[in-house]
């Protein structure tokens, strides 16, 4: 396993310092805000006048930014500061790019690395033999969708994937523990908690009335962390009904009189029901099969980013370890994510990716404007995209509706 | 090492445009065509193979028809390039895009860029300015062989500057080979 992370390491090292998006520099510019002195970014964003968009993230997902950026300052050098406040079409332009590139995708790195090593320890710790617990953390670490959405964008999505990890880990020995770790990933980036609710409500070692209080554990452990903030109109407005956080309820079928059935949480519930219903937790690779159906669901049916398939690999990583015919899947999904990136109305997610190699790439048309200048209907083809991703998404509640009853 | 000295050089090759701005960094200001009916700006042609210009102009509301000329110039005085545009050519800000024949300008040459207002309709069409400079960007063909190795040059530049980016990548790899 040693060898496999170290070789994982010298390829992120490889290709990290080379590459950049600006989303990771803007996060980690709202943590020199105020001379590194602001706690509340919300409220500092909202009196002081700063050019930068408003801060999109729960609390927690600031505080861990803000631990992280010593060790940012320190790999990059005094002049990362004055870097971190240049504009996002210009930054890649800088003399010292690559090691600025570098410090500020180095704790990203760190916790993908952290990520594979959990990966096979929770496999070993479940039953899997040597080799397939490899396998697993060899599929996390080296999956295209990791290497565009950690390594080379840099996403911050490590920050709440590898906390939640470390409690899964831990889920067999210390559930109640793990389920307040479970709470704070929430509390960096919301979607955990539905995780966790769904690795509560299969938590078969516990009676129903138990899972409950676990549930209630890391919704607990997520509401404090955001309660100083909650009677805020700003943060109600930029956190809590900001897009990303609604995107979920906006598919619906109408049913009349101004009401709808809203599809994501409709499928997410029947998915809950029948996990329960056919104690899915009682099997390791069932529970991550359901885990995967969740997320397929969820990115399935919403206008998502494609760098959020990556909540789907650590569990996806230890399924395909052991039922290898499933990955048609993952290429299917690869085929939807670079197909979205190409039709995407933004630059930086793959010509800007490169920028500090060739500046003048930025330069280069969007490639779904050269298709629609061929006559080409890229609407049509976004959709069709949308509804490949459901499909699989489709396939995957099936396969755990169809799982035989434990 | 040959990883990275691969993906300089196709990413180097990758046929682009290098943009050069000046005052980039400036905030844009919008003053209108109409209070001076000129505006100015000089330019060296830094790199061969100039083939384009955009000015920035602003119509608010789509509502302005006034009319202008675009001129490139030499110091001389002699005009390389000309085109005319109305307001109905901008939208609420957009770019004057002026294509002239490659070649048609050397690397070095001293240039300006002039915008005259040639018939005042309303007099609401207004021009983007950074320092109080007209705002303009040129467009440099970059896809001679001796723009891939200049960018080449750059980047390897910049990596002898930041020795640690390629260290660490071979300290790994010898410690994964060990």
């Amino acid at each position: 396993m040693r060898k496999i992370l170290l070789l994982a390491a010298t390829l992120y090292l490889l290709v990290a310092p080379f590459t950049y998006h600006p989303d990771n520099k803007l996060v980690l510019y709202y943590a020199t805000l105020g001379n590194g002195k602001v706690w509340d970014i919300y409220s500092y964003l909202n009196t002081n006048y700063d050019a930068a968009p408003k801060f999109h993230y729960p609390p927690m997902h600031y505080w861990v930014v803000k631990a992280e950026y010593p060790l940012v300052r320190l790999v990059g050098g005094k002049g990362i500061e004055n870097w971190l406040r240049r504009g996002a079409n210009e930054a890649f332009d800088d003399p010292n790019i690559f090691i600025y590139n570098l410090a500020t995708k180095l704790p990203i790195l760190g916790l993908v690395l952290l990520t594979g090593w959990l990966i096979f320890k929770i496999c070993l710790q479940q039953g899997f033999n040597n080799y397939k617990s490899r396998w697993a953390a060899a599929i996390w670490l080296f999956n295209p969708i990791i290497f565009y959405s950690a390594i080379v964008m840099g996403q911050n999505d490590m920050l709440a994937i590898a906390p939640f990890m470390v409690g899964w880990y831990l889920m067999s020995s210390y559930p109640w523990v793990a389920f307040a770790i479970f709470g704070i990933a929430s509390g960096i980036k919301t979607y955990p908690l539905i995780w966790a609710i769904y690795l509560a409500f299969t938590y078969v070692k516990f009676p129903i009335w138990k899972r409950l209080g676990l549930v209630m554990v890391s919704i607990g452990i997520y509401y404090l962390t955001m309660a100083p903030f909650l009677r805020y109109e700003y943060f109600r407005t930029d956190v809590l009904y900001s897009g990303l956080a609604t995107r979920m309820f906006e598919a619906g079928i109408d049913i009349g009189l101004g009401d709808r059935v809203l599809i994501v949480p409709l499928l997410l519930g029947i998915l809950l029901l029948v996990a329960i219903s056919k104690k899915i937790g009682k099997s390791f690779v069932n529970t991550a099969k359901l885990l995967v159906a969740v997320n397929l669901i969820i990115l399935g049916f919403i206008h998502f980013h494609p760098q959020w398939f990556i909540w789907i690999v650590p569990f996806l990583s230890i399924y395909l370890a052991s039922h290898k015919k499933d990955f048609l899947s993952l290429w299917l999904l690869l085929g939807v994510m670079v197909g979205v990136v190409l039709l995407f109305d933004d630059k930086f997610l793959y010509w800007g990716l490169l920028s500090p190699l060739n500046n003048g790439l930025l330069n280069l048309p969007l490639i779904r404007d050269v298709l629609v200048a061929k006559g080409m209907d890229v609407m049509l083809l976004s959709n069709l995209l949308h509804t490949l991703a459901a499909a699989v998404g489709g396939y995957w509640f099936w396969k755990v509706l169809s799982e035989k009853n434990k | 090492m040959l990883f990275l000295a691969g993906l300089f050089l196709v990413v180097s090759v990758i046929p682009s445009k290098v943009t050069v701005e000046n005052f980039r960094l400036y905030s844009t200001l919008f003053p209108n065509l109409s209070e001076k009916q000129k505006f100015e700006a000089n330019f060296v042609s830094i790199y061969p193979g100039l083939e384009r210009i955009d000015v920035l102009f602003k119509n608010p509301n789509l509502e302005s028809r006034d009319e202008l000329k675009i001129k490139i110039l030499r110091n001389s005085g002699e005009i390389v390039y000309q085109q005319d545009f109305s307001g109905f050519n901008f939208g609420d800000t957009s770019h004057a895009r002026l294509d002239f024949p490659k070649g048609t300008v050397r690397k070095g040459e001293n240039l300006s860029v002039l915008v005259e207002l040639t018939k005042v309709i309303d007099g609401k069409l207004m021009v983007g300015t950074k320092n109080g400079e007209l705002n303009f960007i040129q467009y440099y063909n970059s896809n001679t062989a001796g723009a891939v190795v200049g960018r080449m040059v750059n980047t390897l530049n910049k990596v002898v500057g930041q020795p640690i980016v390629v260290l660490l990548p071979i300290a790994f790899g010898v410690m994964t080979i060990w």
